[in-house]
């Protein structure tokens, strides 16, 4: 079967061996590849109660069938290991040119395993694997690492590597690649960290077989399709902060710790804003269409400095609304600077918000930080930002995330998220499928794993009422499902969400490069087998419906004023449906028959 | 004769009247008006008319307009 290249690399970080061996066709087949086969091929090596950030962890860096194939926006990878974050399975992915470099070098997937005596990043130039001493640069920022990896290996090679904050083990760092693409949720970076592994540098010069090329010709009828529809154009010209607006007047923008869904000063961070007045320009990732990154600086005379990419709208909800900075520079130098110390920018903010409400509670004292705190003090909020990533002070304890955060001064309570991940920018009590989502998540708060926007709030293909559960739970399930395979093809969900058709064209892709004809059932059935095992091995861990919760905030305090006022997210009636229609037990778990089913053993 | 504010988002910003570029602008409408009275002064379609929301409520075409209201009118967008 083609789409795959064969190969998968096993480097042992404790004794320095690199081995090649050849990629499992049967597991292949089954779980697909990217995201569904590496938790397969976890659930089947790892040794369960390792710590996350012990040398017994292992990390896969893996691709999918269709990366690199001229399948629509095809330039994804991922990163799977088990979090230090959430303790459960985690699947963290990034686009941009990267992918594009490991798959060409000739392999479907890198298992690390072990940890160095001493700083090393891995150098791949096709088939040529070494390890190479990373001590000189140990310590600095991604920016830098990525530019002097470079220099030393070869102009065409493609980084990813960690900055301080993986370094320090904060258990939200990412894993930064081509500048500024981040592989940010679950704290991978703190894994590499563990590892004293500071990046992956690959070069790789081989070309990808599918079975009928010709089928992704379609590609580029449909990359136009979607480049000249009205959305599209919008995210070509504003990227995902437009939705900073659609959140906000839907009163779903998560404001003030999710206490609120408006935030006052949303038009001073929104897509417009940031093109009036930061942006350098738009930019894709490998095969992408959409166009929809954005390169930006900081203007002259801005009290800071800098250039980066971003903010994302994630950003601006977690480095914005969430903790109420409202100055778009202020925003922006926030986020640059967890991309140079590369940290997640989402659970940074679900963290600056769980201490910002602490402080305002007197759970959390100056004395404790060392400076104030107050809501919507983006100065405090930069200077916390920087301690967490270089591990400096009270930073080393928020650095450990929001729920730990949370619970160690005595508020379980203000912390925004589920199974130790803090939620994305869209909020459950205006639209109460994201809940369910946010809290059946394999790695918790992750808006990724199945986003409910388009019939929730768009209404499309037909309008669902965001406020009520009812028929949530068989939609959630679906978008699941669905959004399972494409992260495992390594597929970017983007333009496949768009798309009316979006999943009859990924199974068109993908039976065009593997040579089998599979429908859009056959899809689905894969995506259900791999969310499956992620429960499965999350089980395995003691996981179940004592995990799948949301905060009390979501399901007991009352929406405020505005659309959705009043609503409160009924998920212990989503839950129960749920379950049923997954075929799982009234504890949340898989059931024999279900496993049975999709043929996992 | 009525005024409101108007506020537009994403690509229907290409559609306020005003030179200058603005976060909102006033409209003034001969009374009674309804939104789609109103997005007919902006020439805004019925289709690129996605969301609708007034005085932070959601809206439709129909719904009547009175003096000082907040209009926001919005494209169909996805998320990230």
């Amino acid at each position: 079967m083609k789409g795959w290249m064969g190969t998968v690399l096993r480097v042992d970080l404790t004794d320095g061996s690199i081995v090649k061996e050849p990629l499992n066709m049967d597991l292949a087949r089954d779980y697909v590849g990217g995201r569904g086969l590496a938790v397969r091929m976890l659930y089947d090596e790892l040794p369960m109660t390792c710590d996350p950030l012990g040398p017994e962890n292992m990390l896969v860096f893996i691709n999918g069938p269709l990366t690199m194939t001229g399948a629509l926006s095809s330039g994804r990878y991922m990163i799977v290991t088990k979090s230090p974050l959430t303790g459960t399975i985690c699947s963290s992915n990034s686009g941009g040119y990267f992918p594009q470099a490991f798959k060409c070098a000739g392999y479907d997937a890198i298992v690390i395993s072990g940890c160095s005596n001493k700083p090393v990043y891995l150098w791949i130039n096709d088939d040529q694997v070494e390890l190479r001493d990373a001590s000189a640069i140990w310590g600095t920022d991604t920016v830098v690492a990525q530019r002097a990896i470079k220099s030393e290996t070869h102009k065409e090679a493609k980084v990813a590597c960690i900055g301080p904050a993986g370094e320090n083990l904060v258990r939200f760092a990412a894993v930064m690649n081509d500048d500024s693409r981040a592989a940010a949720r679950s704290g991978v970076g703190a894994v590499m960290g563990s590892k004293n592994l500071k990046a992956l540098a690959i070069r790789g010069s081989q070309g990808v077989r599918v079975t009928n090329p010709e089928a992704y010709l379609k590609s580029l009828t449909i990359s136009n399709h979607v480049k000249e529809s009205e959305l599209g154009m919008a995210f070509g010209e504003f990227g995902t902060p437009l939705f900073v607006d659609v959140m906000n007047a839907n009163n779903c923008m998560p404001t003030k710790n999710f206490q609120e869904g408006f935030f006052e000063a949303g038009d001073e961070i929104n897509g417009a804003e940031i093109i009036d007045r930061t942006l350098v320009r738009s930019k894709s990732c490998y095969g992408c269409a959409l166009n929809c990154g954005r390169n930006t600086r900081l203007p002259e005379g801005s009290k800071y400095e800098g250039r980066g990419d971003g903010p994302e709208y994630e950003t601006l909800f977690s480095l914005g609304s969430n903790i109420l900075v409202g100055d778009l520079e202020e925003v922006t130098r926030m986020n640059y600077i967890c991309n140079e110390l590369g940290m997640d920018t989402m659970d940074a903010g679900a963290t600056l918000a769980a201490a910002m409400e602490l402080f305002e509670t007197d759970r959390l004292t100056a004395n404790e930080i060392g400076f104030s705190l107050e809501w919507g003090d983006g100065p405090a909020a930069i200077r916390l930002l920087e301690m967490i990533g270089r591990g400096e002070g009270f930073g080393k304890i928020a650095g450990l995330g929001g729920r730990h955060l949370a619970e160690k001064f005595g508020a379980p309570e203000v912390f925004m998220g589920s199974k130790g991940q803090g939620f994305a920018g869209y909020h459950p009590r205006g639209m109460v499928g994201i809940g369910l989502l946010y809290a059946t998540s394999p790695e918790g708060g992750n808006h990724t794993t199945g986003n409910t926007i388009q019939r929730e709030l768009n209404g499309i293909p037909e309008p669902m009422d965001p406020f009520s559960g009812e028929g949530k739970p068989e939609y959630v399930i679906q978008r699941q499902n669905e959004t399972a395979f494409v992260e495992s093809a390594g597929l970017c969900v983007f333009p496949y969400m768009l798309l009316e058709d979006g999943i009859s064209l990924v199974a068109e892709f993908y039976s065009a490069a593997v040579g089998e004809t599979y429908t859009t059932r056959d899809i689905m059935q894969l995506g259900e087998r791999v969310f499956n095992i992620e429960r499965e091995f999350n089980r395995k861990l003691g996981f179940s419906r004592k995990d799948d919760t949301l905060p009390k905030r979501l399901t007991e305090e009352p929406h405020p004023e505005g659309i959705g006022e009043g609503n409160v997210v009924p998920l212990k009636e989503m839950l129960e449906e749920y379950y049923r229609l997954r075929g799982w037990s009234n504890e949340g778990l898989p059931t024999p028959e279900k496993l049975s089913e999709l043929g996992i053993r | 004769m009525i005024t409101v504010s108007i506020k537009l988002s994403g690509r229907l910003t290409r559609h306020y009247k005003s030179v200058n570029k603005q976060k909102t602008e006033w409209a003034t409408i001969e009374s009674p008006a309804t939104v789609s009275d109103l997005l007919d002064t902006y020439g805004i379609s019925e289709k690129e008319a996605h969301i609708i929301v007034v005085n932070r409520y959601k809206a439709q075409l129909n719904t009547i307009l009175h003096q000082g209201d907040d209009v926001w009118v919005l494209p169909l967008a996805h998320g990230g």
